[in-house]
């Protein structure tokens, strides 16, 4: 499918009757749903990769009359809206996997740095790469190949 | 006899150390007292601000005058309390590797001079043969361990002072490790603070002792001349009892690789599932080394297994991307087969970090670029959660005892001021040191261009540019290095 750099894919649910003309496509019996019309979000992949984990925190369903939900059962008339950019993995990563509110990745098992738990900012990196980078372009005639 | 079993830096602060709580299960076989100190953590939790300096210090003894005050106090006040508490024991200090040396000298100065106790060192750490005979020679310690520590001290406990690996290093490694592997006992040492990772506790276990491999830049052979691994009900009923006992779930395996007996794994895994089986609230979550192999030689079932049994991540050296160089280097698989292993680890949810070697001694440029061509390739992996870190190291040193240590007179290398990461080799002219160290960046910045997650990254940074320093001011001043016959010749 063609896309943009920024792209909305949009899920509606749209028709279902909550009494209109008579007409009822859920039924409630003793304040319990025994029988409904409504889209269950099972799982989405972009390009092989799920994302479905991600529905839950990132793109609430929000129904006709205002209501924001957090949920994979889409029973009420709405929409669920996922703002996508491109490169995908680029967008799955920055957005998604590097979510700064949790910080999901960690460097959990090979402990130096305690005080690096941001595996995604670059910034320090970036500083030290470039201090490297000068050293080797002030002396690089020191450096030839037999040395 | 009452033995203080101490546990030195340098060593990783999120989980209580497996050598005190083995030992530490010895002394309860031989109704032994004993207590545990881990010194590493004490440092954590005393000194905090001057953590990463001591840390520094173990590797390079290198330390600000402040520092190595503060800490030397901190040494001669663990003594003092050890000794209040129990004046006749015997100190034990337990040694990882030899960048625990700097500060295990400090405690034994401590020791002798407000005792005359007596000191027992032991581990990796004692590697250094010169070292360890240097400072018997000169009476701050009085005895030490050789190798593998289940016989020897135990036999010490028991009172014996003449035998193989006690004060000498005539050591026998031991071949049935199910006879003499004890289940650690944790019960002191979980009484202390530590930081664990996320929150939850978990453990330190080992299957195996050595490697069955060979790579090419690797030492572990000259370390542990051959594999030999406990059989999987027997490190199976270790987590089982360390569930039962303390309700952790967690382990972390400490071997070179967990796969190097398949059939151990399989064993291992099998009693899991069928343990969990029985007692649903076992939720075992199990990380380790792991070594990718030829794809043809591994079922999708063993990695279902696994998951099944509670692995949930996995460290793997894949160290290239060029199949030419991990050939070179003994790696046993190309990079068909890691695709392969990455595609399964996605589709049943275990988490891998990849570790890298930049600048290998054979590496051309075409070898360097396939390198960086795993990271678009790859960057899905990273996007799914599969690849959850990459260590990209600080570039190839080279060790004497490894495989490609014996090669250097084959590979006509020259080391700078006899530095192993200073290398140089005739062979490949291309690859000058600073060249090494530009495809390192280069590595570094396309892993960044791709969103890759790296570990130890300003570590290792920094790492490099001193590197690149102390090369710089060795060549401005001094001629170029010739290319040598071996270690030992130099040595010698």
């Amino acid at each position: 499918m063609p896309v943009d750099a920024h792209n909305k894919l949009v899920m509606e649910h749209y028709g279902k009757q909550f009494g209109e003309n008579g007409q009822w496509d859920t039924r409630n019996e003793n304040n319990v749903i025994t029988q409904d019309r409504a889209v269950r979000f099972v799982s989405m992949s972009f390009d092989d990769v799920d994302v479905g984990q991600y529905l839950i925190r990132h793109w609430p369903f929000r129904t006709i009359d205002g209501q924001t939900i957090a949920t994979d059962y889409f029973g009420f008339n709405g929409q669920c809206c996922i703002e996508f950019g491109t490169p995908v993995y680029d967008w799955i990563i920055t957005d998604l996997v590097h979510d700064p509110t949790s910080c999901t990745v960690k460097a959990q098992d090979l402990i130096i740095e305690t005080s690096h738990q941001d595996l995604f900012n670059y910034n320090q990196d970036l500083v030290t790469l470039r201090e490297i980078e000068l050293l080797l372009e002030q002396h690089a005639h020191l450096f030839n190949k037999s040395s | 006899m009452h033995i203080c079993l101490i546990n030195l830096p340098r060593y990783e602060i999120h989980r209580p150390p497996l050598s005190l709580a083995i030992l530490g299960a010895i002394c309860d076989e031989e109704n032994v007292n004993y207590d545990c100190v881990d010194f590493s953590l004490r440092i954590w939790q005393q000194l905090p601000e001057y953590f990463t300096q001591i840390d520094t210090f173990s590797i390079t003894r290198q330390i600000e005058p402040e520092c190595l005050d503060k800490l030397t106090k901190l040494v001669d006040q663990t003594v003092a309390q050890i000794l209040k508490e129990n004046p006749t024991t015997v100190f034990a200090m337990s040694l990882l590797s030899t960048w625990s040396q700097p500060v295990c000298e400090l405690f034994c100065h401590a020791i002798k001079s407000q005792s005359s106790n007596e000191i027992l060192l032991g581990g990796q750490g004692l590697a250094d043969e010169y070292w360890t005979q240097d400072l018997k020679q000169r009476n701050l310690v009085d005895y030490y361990i050789i190798g593998e520590g289940e016989i020897v001290f135990r036999k010490f406990l028991q009172g014996q002072r003449d035998m193989p690996g006690l004060n000498n290093y005539n050591f026998e490694q031991i071949d049935d490790l199910d006879a003499h592997c004890v289940i650690p006992n944790y019960t002191k040492l979980l009484e202390q603070q530590y930081p664990f990772l996320n929150q939850t506790q978990d453990l330190f276990i080992t299957a195996s002792r050595g490697c069955v491999r060979s790579c090419a830049y690797c030492d572990i052979g000259h370390q542990w001349k051959k594999y030999r691994y406990r059989s999987g009900s027997h490190v199976a009923q270790e987590m089982i009892t360390q569930f039962e006992r303390h309700g952790i779930q967690d382990f972390f395996f400490t071997d070179s690789l967990i796969n190097g007996s398949m059939k151990m794994l399989d064993e291992l895994c099998d009693i899991l599932i069928a343990y969990k089986k029985t007692r649903p609230d076992a939720k075992f979550k199990w990380r380790g080394q792991y070594i990718f192999r030829p794809q043809e030689l591994v079922k999708e079932r063993h990695i279902q297994k696994m998951v099944e049994a509670g692995v949930v991540y996995l460290i793997v050296g894949l160290e290239t991307g060029s199949d030419a160089v991990r050939y070179d280097m003994n790696k046993n698989h190309t990079t068909q087969d890691a695709e392969w292993f990455l595609e399964m680890f996605k589709k049943h949810g275990i988490s891998c970090h990849l570790l890298m070697i930049t600048g290998w001694v054979t590496e051309t440029l075409k070898d360097h670029q396939d390198t960086l061509d795993l990271f678009p390739r790859w960057q899905k992996f990273v996007a799914s959660g599969t690849i959850t870190g990459i260590e990209l190291g600080s570039t190839l040193s080279i060790l004497e005892h490894s495989p490609i240590g014996h090669r250097v007179q084959d590979l006509d290398i020259s080391l700078i001021n006899d530095k192993p990461y200073l290398w140089q080799s005739a062979k490949n002219p291309d690859l000058t040191i600073a060249e090494r160290i530009r495809r390192r960046v280069e590595t570094h910045y396309t892993a960044m261009k791709y969103h890759w997650p790296i570990t130890r990254s300003l570590y290792r940074l920094e790492t490099i540019k001193q590197t690149l320093i102390e090369a710089v001011d060795y060549l401005q001043h001094n001629p170029v290095p010739k290319p040598r016959r071996s270690f030992r010749l130099v040595a010698e």
